[in-house]
């Protein structure tokens, strides 16, 4: 294998590597590798994606970037559903609060 | 007594029945909605001859009446359950914001609670206005409290996905990079990803300060506040639009990295 190919493989490995471990501390699954501390999701999440990479990562060099970039996208995708919709449940109750606000009026 | 008579009596009294039970919330309250307690004179007075001035609350249906404020203020104080419920449960709510809801909900509970051991004493009309007046006009239970603690709640989930997604925005990039190099072809997901950043970036615009706006509606802003109130509700609209959109984007980042 050339030098060349070795590093490229070492680098996404260790991205790979990143990912999974940034994804599996802290506080939510919504992580991309950005490496800075997280905000609190709007969710608690139970999302179990992230350990994928983590197992998954060592073993498959060659087509890491594929196998690792996947499952944290859709990690972060799952995470940005789920708050959305916790957003979406609060935004309908203040609807449903502005539209029956008549017993006060 | 005649048919006629009993007939007109029973139509009478069926119609002030229907009259309390229909209006709970509003039937003894002051006409006006900017009075307050302290300056509210009870203009229902029962008469010597047994008539009243409103025939919202008369002797002869006073007990209905009570039955009514204390049925809306019991309404009020799962309405308040409720909400206090809403903020424990929501995580993405600043310190601050908790706080301030927080006090909220207390003091318009102990005022709510304090009203529901009142009324049941009450033994006029005049009394029982005094407590429905101020159970409407000194709390604003519906009209403030509620929308203004959902609508904060709303305003700090966003904030939270929006700090969330701004945080993913540096790895995303990583993640095309690190595609782009191993010779995918990354056009599809460099675009969403810049649609991404600026949906998000709108959200952000649309949703900041939101909930100090909201926060700093009280029952005497009323009805000042329905306006403020709405005017939060379309923009933090505005702003959830914009995070589905964006998570439309990464979706298609996710599909094209895939």
């Amino acid at each position: 294998m050339p030098i060349r190919s070795r590093k490229s493989v070492v680098a996404v490995v260790l991205f790979g590597s990143g990912l999974a471990l940034a994804a599996c501390g802290g506080s939510a699954a919504h992580v991309v590798g950005s490496g800075a501390t997280r905000p609190t999701p709007v969710t608690a999440s139970t999302t179990t994606v992230p350990a994928t990479p983590a197992t998954s990562a060592p073993t498959s060099v060659p087509g890491a970037t594929t196998t690792t970039v996947a499952p944290v996208g859709t990690a972060a995708l799952n995470q940005l559903n789920t708050d959305l919709g916790s957003v979406d449940d609060s935004l309908g109750q203040a609807n449903n609060d502005l539209n029956n606000a008549k017993g006060d009026q | 007594m005649t048919i006629r008579t009993m007939s007109t009596r029973l139509g009478a009294a069926i119609a002030a029945s229907t009259l309390v039970l229909a209006v709970p919330a509003v039937a003894l309250a002051a006409p006006g909605g900017t009075t307050t307690l302290a300056t509210t004179t009870p203009t229902v007075a029962a008469t010597a001859t047994g008539t009243a001035s409103n025939p919202r609350c008369t002797p002869a249906v006073f007990a209905a009446a009570q039955q009514d404020v204390e049925a809306a203020l019991a309404s009020r104080s799962a309405t308040l359950t409720s909400l206090a419920a809403d903020v424990r449960a929501a995580g993405a709510l600043t310190a601050a914001d908790r706080a301030t809801i927080t006090a909220t909900l207390q003091s318009t509970t102990a005022g709510i609670q304090q009203l529901t051991a009142q009324v049941p004493t009450a033994t006029t009309c005049p009394e029982l206005r005094v407590d429905a007046t101020s159970m409407v006009q000194t709390y604003r239970v519906f009209a403030v409290v509620a929308p203004q603690t959902h609508l904060a709640i709303v305003a700090d989930k966003e904030a939270a996905v929006e700090a969330l997604a701004t945080g993913d925005e540096p790895g995303i990039q990583r993640l095309i990079t690190t595609a782009q190099q191993s010779g995918k072809d990354v056009a599809a997901a460099q675009a969403a990803f810049a649609d991404f950043r600026s949906q998000v970036a709108a959200a952000q615009a649309a949703s900041n300060g939101v909930d100090a706006t909201v926060l700093s509606q009280t029952a005497s802003s009323y009805p000042g506040s329905s306006p403020v109130l709405v005017d939060a509700r379309n923009s933090l609209q505005t702003a959830d639009t914009d995070l589905h959109a964006a998570k439309g984007d990464l979706s298609t980042i996710v599909s094209a990295l895939g």
